[in-house]
């Protein structure tokens, strides 16, 4: 039986280290890939996954469910991990669909992962990836920035040269489209 | 409903990349408006899926190896932890001991403290050891460095070699060329070569001849078998004109007396008579009386 994440983090904040050990296997690929894509190192986005769940162990009992998913927080410890790395080593890469970033290593089951969870999880991203296709390419450009890389609205202006108001005006839009492509992708939040 | 927070930082909010500020901003606006929020979270909806954007990548085994061990590490620190607590907690009250724990425990102290200066000897030596190794390890360091410093020298003298060398090689290549040029011409009908013998009788086996190039464009002596001389002696050549003697070079010979020199095509090109002369070191204006030793004249 497969539990929800927020069961499991239950057993975390109970010191139950399997518990942890499941929401590794279930995200750490995917969070990998994420901190992959900010940092670009491998070294150092293992460094940061590692650091993650090390994170959700040691401040589990900082976790509220009633604030939001445990996938989003996480992500969120692992992001902010990744970004502040690539703030101290002053990278500040361009944003771009660039495939050749996007294949950089790709997911390989490593015998321990549940196979309907990674087909589920398989059958997820290509939805997201779909959806993202909704957005214009300049939509999608602030979207990376924000998100991939990091950027605050200010500095995505400055990035792509573009005014304030019009990065407001692509992230909202941006946002709505994504949301609305979404939930005709059947993914709408639990 | 207040525009500006909803339209300008609730995506980036949703996104995660407001500055704390602007962060604490929204939060509290959030807070005073339950539709406001609920409006924002519809945001991070979208956004909550944006990590799936992300190609999965899966990372090395040690990764949660290394996270494993330090989280049962961790578990075991704060078990310890509760353990003590709760026996501080409890404050038992001291056991009656048997007379044997009594004579256990005398003998346990000093084991026990036995215990610790051998782990502390121990690690002494395992810290002397280690700081013996990574000294040697910085004298390999330092002996690398220096090989290659020493390599980077030859390097660079080989490298001057080498261009020396290159220098070297074209000009021998210039000469070879020069002497291919003489030779050709040498092999062009009209060449006049003069026969050049001893006059002295002394030095019967000496010869030389004087090619000269049909056109005049160049002349070579060529002498054999001529002694050695003293180092304040040269040999000079002459080309004879009616009764003036014009100098045309002074030469030496090698070790089998031979001896080789080019000679100014358009001196050679009019001559009575061509001569060898032994003279004092850096040559004579004329030839020294009597110092004649080889003679050769225009045929008739």
């Amino acid at each position: 039986m497969n539990l929800a994440d927020e069961q499991l983090m239950a057993q975390v904040v109970a010191g139950d280290s399997t518990a942890l050990e499941t929401l590794y296997d279930r995200y750490a690929a995917s969070l990998m890939g994420v901190v992959l894509r900010i940092v670009k190192e491998r070294t150092v986005a293992e460094e940061i996954v590692q650091e993650t769940f090390w994170r959700v162990w040691d401040k589990a009992d900082g976790f509220d469910p009633n604030r939001g998913k445990f996938s989003t927080w996480m992500y969120s410890i692992g992001r902010r991990l990744a970004i502040d790395h690539t703030r101290r080593q002053k990278i500040r890469p361009q944003a771009a669909r660039s495939e050749a970033e996007e294949e950089i290593m790709l997911r390989k089951p490593d015998g321990k992962t549940n196979v309907v969870e990674t087909a589920a999880l398989h059958i997820e991203q290509e939805r997201v990836r779909s959806a993202l296709t909704a957005l214009s390419p300049e939509q999608y450009e602030v979207i990376e920035l924000a998100y991939f890389k990091g950027l605050t609205r200010r500095e995505i202006a400055e990035e792509i040269d573009t005014p304030l108001g019009t990065i407001h005006t692509r992230a909202r839009l941006g946002l709505q489209k994504l949301r609305t492509a979404l939930e005709a992708a059947g993914l709408s939040h639990e | 409903m207040n525009k500006r927070i909803e339209e300008e930082l609730f995506p980036f909010y949703a996104l995660d990349a407001l500055t704390d500020e602007e962060k604490a901003e929204v939060e509290t606006y959030i807070a005073a408006d339950p539709e406001a929020r609920a409006r924002l979270l519809a945001l991070q909806e979208a956004t909550d899926l944006l990590p799936l954007a992300a190609e999965p990548v899966m990372p090395s085994p040690t990764v949660k190896t290394n996270l494993m061990a330090r989280v049962q590490a961790d578990s075991r620190a704060q078990a310890h932890q509760a353990a003590t607590q709760t026996r501080v907690g409890q404050r038992p009250s001291p056991p009656q001991l048997s007379w044997w724990d009594r004579l256990r425990r005398s003998f346990a102290m000093p084991v026990l403290a036995g215990t610790a200066a051998l782990a502390a000897i121990i690690l002494f030596i395992w810290a002397l050891s280690l700081n013996q190794q990574v000294n040697q390890l910085q004298d390999q360091v330092a002996d690398l460095t220096s090989d290659t410093a020493l390599l980077t020298n030859e390097l660079e003298t080989l490298q001057t070699d080498n261009d020396q060398l290159r220098v070297r090689n074209e000009s021998l290549q210039q000469q070879l060329e020069t002497q291919n040029d003489i030779l050709a011409s040498y092999q062009a009908p009209g060449t006049n070569t003069i026969a050049i013998g001893d006059i002295t009788g002394e030095n019967p086996q000496a010869r030389a001849t004087l090619t000269i190039a049909s056109d005049s464009s160049s002349a070579t002596f060529v002498a054999d078998n001529l002694r050695q001389l003293s180092a304040d002696q040269v040999y000079q050549l002459w080309i004879i004109r009616g009764d003036q003697p014009l100098s045309a070079g002074i030469f030496e010979v090698d070790e089998n007396g031979r001896a080789v020199l080019q000679v100014d095509g358009s001196l050679a090109a009019t001559y009575d008579a061509v001569g060898v002369s032994i003279e004092p070191a850096g040559g004579s204006e004329q030839p020294t009386p009597d110092q004649i030793i080889l003679l050769g004249a225009a045929s008739s």
